[in-house]
């Protein structure tokens, strides 16, 4: 075989406390399509952003066409031939499509940095076109694009570096399923002009038609690089999956009522279709989707942050729920997946986070009842167990675990009947996470309904009462508790046609 | 017709001639050519100024202290000319304070990183208070002959204000639109992360907008010290920061940033001119005018939003 491309040998990347990347070896080769597979927290990011300038690794040696080298930053890594295009793209909208595509090259700019506007459209055009985006007219403002020609706006600024090397951040995650198809043939174009590509996925469909070879990570370490013919998806995923992991999850110690606390029919938004299911008092159920399977806007849509179609019934009545007030005068409550931008209130206090949604109830006339309010906070937080030296603490100096603790109790001390959770564990770390599980276990022992969002297996199978995977906006499937394993999940949340394989 | 619609200045290009048409209903006096020469004459001063507003509003961001610096630098002109300094040295001096200004702006915004509104409400004050100091509170005025020319002086029979507001706004124009400078603002203001990692400095963009803004003010105020023939350091530009702010969002620029033109800006200057004299020669009651102007602002930004909302119809957005 020729020689590669790129190779990466040894890299490791500490952060403080963390060993993100440990002695990595990557090797890539011209015109094939190398996936990269891992579980969330597996390296798999910070293996790319190291590729791409972002990070520079603590330790190991890159070498580009044979010649070792280092990426200063992300500019300098496109320079050299290795380009990015990021899950969230990362476009000019109020620009065209050509200036998107050269923008502030020196090379598009004749005397005094006067810009060449006819050199720099045909020279997008002809790159566009070269990929097969013909439709797209490279004048246009990009805001004006559909989703796969901004993909393929990104693609081509990352072509006009001359890039040997393009890395794809689960580039089908914002595309719809007919739209994949049109990306792939820009990949096998792509490949058969003698791009190396890197193909970041989650998607076991996707690994099989479009990469030439897989590697996977897990705990940072490399488990295995091999060519795509000698790997199933079942040793995949037990390659990513790994070991067992320890027990983290309380036992259920006694069933769930029978009554139906929330009755969902035939809900639909955005990338999200037809979803139905119902959550009985004090049963957790799971919700399971890869990242962009539609599970998050089921939250949005639940909540009353986006409207769409289908019906909703809270204790046996419908309800009509279109705005976050609605939802918790039914009382909904929702712990957001993103605590820091959704969640707290950074510079207030605890006492302040968790009266914060039930400041209506903890007032007398127009003022605050200042007691009810340290009431509440102080039952809340010694239930949760929050550790600070008291409730008059700023919570941006709780550890991330406590943070998460402060965004369940505020919701909890609304007194709901029905919690939904999306990542309640993201970014905490294993002792913390114990904690909030078992948190989770004793609120449904005392009746109280939730519905558990999470991109994590082992938390959604170790707490769930059900679990319902969802793939490409619907509900593929349903397990009860026990009756699944790890990697009988991630095949039903990647590849939902093939019969037979869970039960 | 519907390229037409399309083009970014089609909503305030349409609503000015039907305000146009409007007035010249109500009021005979009100569609003549001295009438426009008028118009045109009283709003030098804000062409200019908002030629830089458009830069700064463009970035995202905005200057409320443009005002001040107009009002330190007509008065230190205005000193400089009583101690006999000659008149080009002194409007040269002038502009070269407009500079400075742009640069305590742009130093604490694009460097030390401080959000704009708060500095420039910093420098609002700060500019304001030197200016009234410097002046001792006295009026500045006798300007010399020689000095009046840059305010009243005509060139090729064109007056020289008018002729140097159209020079500066062919410049920027072209500066925005064919140059990697101008570009560079655009792409900060829609997408500054982006930006970045095309490897464009988002620091250095920024502190030459302001650089830039304040030479324009400089120069403008040069101009409006000439016209009046006499300036008051606590009054001089009280309300320019916001009538020019007005202009670019009425012209359709976007206060996120990335999305505005020079030539909708100075559209939007004109339209907030000839509202002003229209309701004037309408004989609308002068207690009645700004209410009725800023009614007019509203509904102006409400049509370029239309436009915006047409253009993305179909286009799934996410709104939270």
């Amino acid at each position: 075989m020729s020689q590669p491309v790129l190779s990466m040998q040894g890299i490791s990347k500490e952060f403080p406390g963390v060993k993100a990347l440990a002695d990595v070896d990557f090797e890539l080769y011209p015109g094939e399509v190398h996936a990269l597979m891992g579980e969330n927290g597996a390296g798999k990011s910070t293996l790319m952003k190291i590729l791409s300038g972002v990070y520079s690794p603590t330790a190991g040696v890159i070498r580009l066409k044979g010649k070792e080298t280092a990426f200063g930053n992300p500019l300098d890594a496109q320079l050299q031939g290795v380009s990015i295009i990021h899950q969230e793209f990362n476009l000019f909208n109020n620009l065209s499509a050509a200036e998107n595509i050269f923008i502030d090259r020196p090379e598009m700019a004749g005397r005094f940095g006067r810009i060449r506007w006819p050199k720099m459209v045909k020279e997008a055009q002809a790159l566009v076109d070269s990929i097969g985006g013909g439709e797209i007219d490279v004048r246009q403002e990009v805001r004006h694009l559909g989703v796969h020609s901004q993909q393929v706006v990104e693609i081509a600024k990352a072509l006009s570096f001359k890039a040997d090397v393009l890395i794809m951040d689960e580039p089908s995650a914002a595309l719809p399923e007919n739209e994949v198809k049109k990306m792939f043939e820009v990949v096998r174009k792509l490949r058969s002009q003698g791009v190396a590509i890197v193909y970041v996925s989650h998607r076991m469909k996707e690994i099989f038609e479009i990469a030439d070879k897989v590697t996977v990570l897990r705990d940072g370490r490399r488990i295995d690089t091999r060519p795509i013919g000698e790997v199933t998806e079942q040793s995949l995923i037990q390659m990513m999956v790994g070991k067992e992991v320890q027990q983290l999850y309380p036992e259920r110690e006694q069933p769930h009522g029978q009554e139906v606390v929330l009755k969902v029919n035939g809900l639909s938004l955005d990338a999200s279709h037809n979803i139905s299911f119902e959550l009985r008092k004090g049963e957790i159920v799971g919700l399971f989707g890869i990242p962009g399977s539609g599970s998050h806007t089921v939250a949005e849509r639940l909540f009353g942050l986006k409207r769409g179609n289908g019906g909703v019934e809270i204790n046996g009545r419908a309800v009509k729920i279109t705005s976050p007030g609605d939802a918790k005068a039914h009382r909904l409550a929702y712990v957001p997946p993103d605590r820091h931008r959704q969640g707290i209130i950074k510079p207030m206090s605890i006492r302040q986070n968790i009266s914060f949604p039930t400041l209506p109830v903890l007032s007398k006339g127009l003022l605050l009842d200042r007691d009810a309010i340290r009431e509440v906070s102080t039952e809340y937080m010694e239930k949760l167990r929050i550790k600070a030296p008291g409730d008059g603490q700023s919570v941006d100096f709780l550890s991330g675990g406590n943070q998460q603790k402060v965004v369940i109790a505020k919701w909890l001390a609304a007194k709901p009947d029905i919690l939904i959770l999306e990542e309640p564990t993201r970014g905490v770390d294993v002792g913390a996470k114990a904690e909030i599980y078992s948190i989770i276990h004793g609120l449904a022992r005392d009746g109280l309904s939730i519905l558990l969002i999470s991109s994590e297996m082992p938390e959604v199978l170790g707490l769930s009462d059900r679990v319902l995977v969802m793939y490409k906006g619907e509900i593929v499937h349903e397990y009860a508790r026990g009756e699944a394993d790890q990697e009988q999940l991630l095949q039903r949340a990647s590849h939902p046609r093939k019969e037979g394989a869970a039960k | 017709m519907k390229r037409i619609l399309n083009v970014h200045e089609a909503p305030i290009l349409i609503f000015t001639i039907l305000v146009i048409v409007l007035f010249s209903l109500i009021s005979p006096d009100f569609f003549a050519i001295n009438n426009f020469k008028l118009i045109l004459d009283q709003n030098i001063t804000m062409f200019i100024v908002a030629i830089g507003m458009t830069m700064v509003i463009l970035l995202g961001g905005m200057d409320l202290s443009v005002g001040s610096v107009l009002a330190v630098t007509a008065t230190s002109v205005g000193l400089f000319l009583s101690k006999g300094i000659s008149p080009v040295i002194a409007a040269l001096l002038g502009v070269v304070i407009g500079v400075l200004c742009g640069m305590v702006n742009g130093y604490f915004i694009a460097v030390r990183r401080i959000p704009d509104i708060i500095v420039t409400l910093a420098t609002m004050y700060i500019f304001r208070g030197v200016a009234v100091g410097i002046s001792g509170g006295t009026w500045m005025n006798n300007f010399p002959e020689g000095f009046r020319f840059f305010g009243q002086g005509t060139a090729g029979g064109v007056s020289f204000p008018l002729l140097a507001a159209i020079l500066l706004i062919a410049v920027f124009i072209y500066l925005l639109k064919f140059t990697r400078a101008g570009r560079r603002i655009y792409s900060v203001g829609g997408n500054s992360s982006a930006a970045k990692l095309a490897g464009i400095s988002v620091p250095k963009t920024k502190f030459m907008v302001y650089v830039l803004t304040g030479l324009l003010v400089g120069i403008a105020s040069v101009i409006f010290a000439a016209k009046v023939g006499s300036v008051q350091a606590s009054t001089a530009g009280n309300s320019l920061s916001f009538e020019v702010m007005a202009a670019v969002l009425i012209g359709g620029g976007s206060i996120f940033g990335g999305v505005g033109t020079i030539a909708g800006t100075m559209l939007g200057v004109l339209f907030m001119g000839i509202v002003k004299n229209g309701l004037i020669i309408a004989k609308v009651s002068p207690f009645w005018v700004d209410a009725t102007t800023g009614f007019l602002i509203i509904l102006a930004i409400v049509i370029n939003t239309l436009q915006r909302a047409r253009q993305n119809k179909g286009k799934e957005g996410d709104l939270v």
